[in-house]
C-alpha cells in the first residue's frame, strides 16, 4: 500500500518535472494560417546554417578536449617529470576560474589575432578542458599498471602504451568527458555569442536567442525552434545517460 | 595552464587600462577602474540582486535532498523519475529559457491562465520588478534540482546500512535517524554541492539575458550581465575586467570558505 502511494507521489512529481518540455512540444504544433511554426522558423533565420556551426563547434572540441585531455592525463598519471604533482595541482587550480573571468582576455586576444567571427577562434579556447584532464588522471591512476608492464617487456614504446593499451581501456572514461563536453558547448551561449558576430557564424544557441529578439517572432515558432536544439541534446543524453551519472558521481566524491 | 593563467594575468593588465577596441590609445589609468566600479550604483544593484538569486541555492537543495531520499530505492519507476528531474540540467537554456517566458507571460500564458481560473492573479511574473527576480529563481532551481538530488543520492550510498540498521536497534525513529545519522554523514557532500551552487549561481547568466534583458528597472540585473554589458556593448574592457575581477575574488573567498569546512570533514567507513 505504501509503495503504490510513493509510487504514485513520484509518477507525479516526474511529470511535474517535465511538464515544460511537454508544454513547448504541444506550443510548437500551434501553427499559423496553414503554415506549421517549423517551416516558419526555417524562412525567419537560416537555422540550417546554425546547425552545421554548432556541428562543427562542437565535434571538433570534443574531439579536442578528449585528445588532449586524455594526453596530459596520462602524463600527469604515468610519466615522470620534475614537478609533475605541482604542475597538476596549479591546472587543478585553474577549475576555481570562473569562465565568465576568462571571456573578456580570451575575446581580445582572438580579437587581436583577427579570429573574431571564424570558426578557429570559437574552437581555440575551449579545446582544453580541465575537468576532463582530472577525471581521467583520476581513472587512469585506477588502470593496473601489469598490462602496460607486459607490453614495455614486449618492446612497446610510451606511445604505443597510451595509444593501444590505456585507451582503449578507457573507454567509458573517454566517453564521459566526451557526452559533457558535447552538452557543455551546445548550449554554450556567452562565448560564440561574443566570439561571432555574422548571423552566418552563429551557433543554435546564439540563434535561437536571436530568434526571440526578432520583431514578429510568434512564441509557437520559438517553441519550435527550441524544439529542434533540444533533440540532439535529448538524444545524447538518452543513449549515454550511464556516463552523465558516472560524470556526476566522479567529481562530486573526489 | 597558458590557457587560463596567461588571460587572468593579461585581465589583470587590462583592470588598470582604459580599453576601448576603437580607440587606438589605451592609457595605463591606475585603479580609475576599480574606483568606479564600487561608485557604481548599477553594481551595488547587481551584487545584491546576485546575492538575493543565491538565495535559491539553499532551497532547491533541501528539494533535492528530499528528492534523494525519496527516490532511493532502486526500482524502474524511480529509475525514470530520476531521469526526468535531470533532464533539465542537460537541456539548452536558452530553450529552457524561452519556455519559461512563455508560460509566465502576463496575458497568455499557461500560469496566469491557470491562476486566473482559480480566481486568482493575473501575474505579470517578468514584467514586475518584484517578482521578476523570484521568477528566475524558479527557473534556476528547475534546472538545478536533478543535479543536485543525483550527488545527494552518490553520498547516500556512501553511508553504510548497518549504521541506520543500528540506530534503528537502538529505537530512533526515521525522522532522528535522518538528523543524527544520515545528515552529519552527508556533510561532505552538502558542503560540496553547497559551494558549486554558489558558484554557479553567481555566474548566472543565459535566463538574465534572455528572459529579462536586466529589467524591468534593474530589478534582474546579475554581475555577469553587466560585465556583459560593459564589454560587449559599452566597449569597456578596462572597466568590464576590473568587474571581473571583483566576481572572482567573491568566489575566490566562497571557494576559500569551503577548504575551511572540510578541514573539519567527518570521515567515514
Amino acid at each position: 500500500m505504501g509503495t503504490w502511494v510513493g509510487g504514485g507521489v513520484v509518477l507525479v512529481l516526474a511529470l511535474a518535472v517535465l511538464a515544460p518540455f511537454l508544454y513547448m512540444v504541444a506550443s510548437s504544433l500551434e501553427g499559423a494560417g496553414g503554415v506549421s511554426a517549423y517551416a516558419a522558423v526555417l524562412t525567419a533565420l537560416p537555422f540550417g546554417r546554425f546547425y552545421l556551426n554548432a556541428v562543427i563547434f562542437v565535434v571538433l572540441v570534443v574531439v579536442g578536449q578528449v585528445l588532449t585531455s586524455a594526453a596530459a592525463a596520462y602524463a600527469f598519471a604515468r610519466l615522470r617529470f620534475p614537478g609533475r604533482d605541482r604542475v597538476f595541482l596549479a591546472c587543478l587550480s585553474v577549475l576555481m576560474i570562473p569562465a565568465v573571468v576568462l571571456v573578456i582576455p580570451r575575446f581580445l586576444i582572438i580579437d587581436a589575432l583577427g579570429w573574431v567571427d571564424s570558426y578557429q577562434g570559437l574552437i581555440v579556447t575551449e579545446i582544453v578542458s580541465v575537468w576532463g584532464i582530472f577525471l581521467l588522471r583520476q581513472f587512469f591512476l585506477t588502470l593496473p599498471r601489469d598490462l602496460e608492464d607486459a607490453a614495455r617487456l614486449d618492446g612497446a614504446g610510451e606511445w604505443t602504451i597510451f595509444w593501444r593499451v590505456v585507451l582503449p581501456l578507457s573507454k567509458p572514461a573517454l566517453a564521459t568527458v566526451a557526452v559533457f563536453a558535447f552538452v557543455d558547448q551546445w548550449r554554450n551561449l556567452l562565448w560564440p555569442l561574443v566570439a561571432t558576430r555574422s548571423v552566418e557564424m552563429n551557433v543554435v544557441e546564439v540563434g535561437l536567442a536571436r530568434l526571440h529578439g526578432l520583431p514578429g517572432t510568434t512564441w509557437p515558432q520559438q517553441m519550435a525552434a527550441a524544439v529542434t536544439v533540444l533533440v540532439p541534446l535529448l538524444i545524447v543524453f538518452v543513449l549515454a545517460q550511464k556516463y552523465f551519472m558516472k560524470g556526476v558521481q566522479l567529481t562530486s566524491l573526489k | 595552464m597558458v590557457f587560463a593563467f596567461a588571460p587572468l594575468l593579461f585581465l589583470g593588465y587590462l583592470s588598470v587600462h582604459r580599453w576601448n577596441l576603437s580607440e587606438p590609445a589605451k592609457p595605463f589609468v591606475g585603479l580609475e577602474n576599480f574606483g568606479r566600479v564600487l561608485g557604481d550604483p548599477l553594481v551595488w544593484i547587481a551584487l545584491r540582486n546576485t546575492a538575493l538569486f543565491t538565495l535559491q541555492v539553499p532551497i532547491t537543495m533541501a528539494i533535492a535532498l528530499g528528492l534523494a531520499l525519496l527516490l532511493r530505492r532502486q526500482a524502474l519507476i524511480t529509475r525514470i523519475a530520476r531521469t526526468a528531474f535531470f533532464l533539465p540540467y542537460v537541456s539548452s537554456v536558452v530553450a529552457v529559457a524561452l519556455v519559461w517566458q512563455w508560460m509566465y507571460q502576463a496575458d497568455v500564458g499557461i500560469i496566469n491562465r491557470a491562476l486566473t481560473s482559480l480566481g486568482l492573479g493575473p501575474v505579470d511574473w517578468l514584467g514586475n520588478p518584484r517578482t521578476a527576480l523570484l521568477a528566475l529563481m524558479v527557473v534556476s532551481a528547475w534546472t538545478q534540482v536533478g543535479y543536485q538530488m543525483l550527488v545527494f543520492l552518490a553520498g547516500l550510498q556512501g553511508i553504510p546500512d548497518a549504521y541506520l540498521e543500528a540506530a534503528r536497534v537502538d529505537g530512533a525513529n526515521a525522522w532522528r535517524r535522518f538528523w543524527r545519522v544520515t545528515f552529519p554523514l552527508l556533510k561532505p557532500v552538502t558542503v560540496f554541492v553547497l559551494v558549486t551552487g554558489i558558484i554557479s549561481s553567481f555566474q548566472v547568466f543565459t535566463p538574465v539575458y534572455v528572459m529579462t534583458g536586466g529589467g524591468p528597472a534593474h530589478a534582474t540585473d546579475v554581475l555577469v550581465s553587466r560585465i556583459y554589458q560593459s564589454a560587449w556593448e559599452l566597449q569597456q574592457f578596462g572597466y568590464a575586467s576590473a568587474l571581473a575581477l571583483l566576481l572572482f575574488a567573491i568566489l575566490f573567498w566562497v571557494t576559500w570558505v569551503q577548504f575551511k569546512l572540510l578541514g573539519r570533514r567527518v570521515e567515514y567507513a
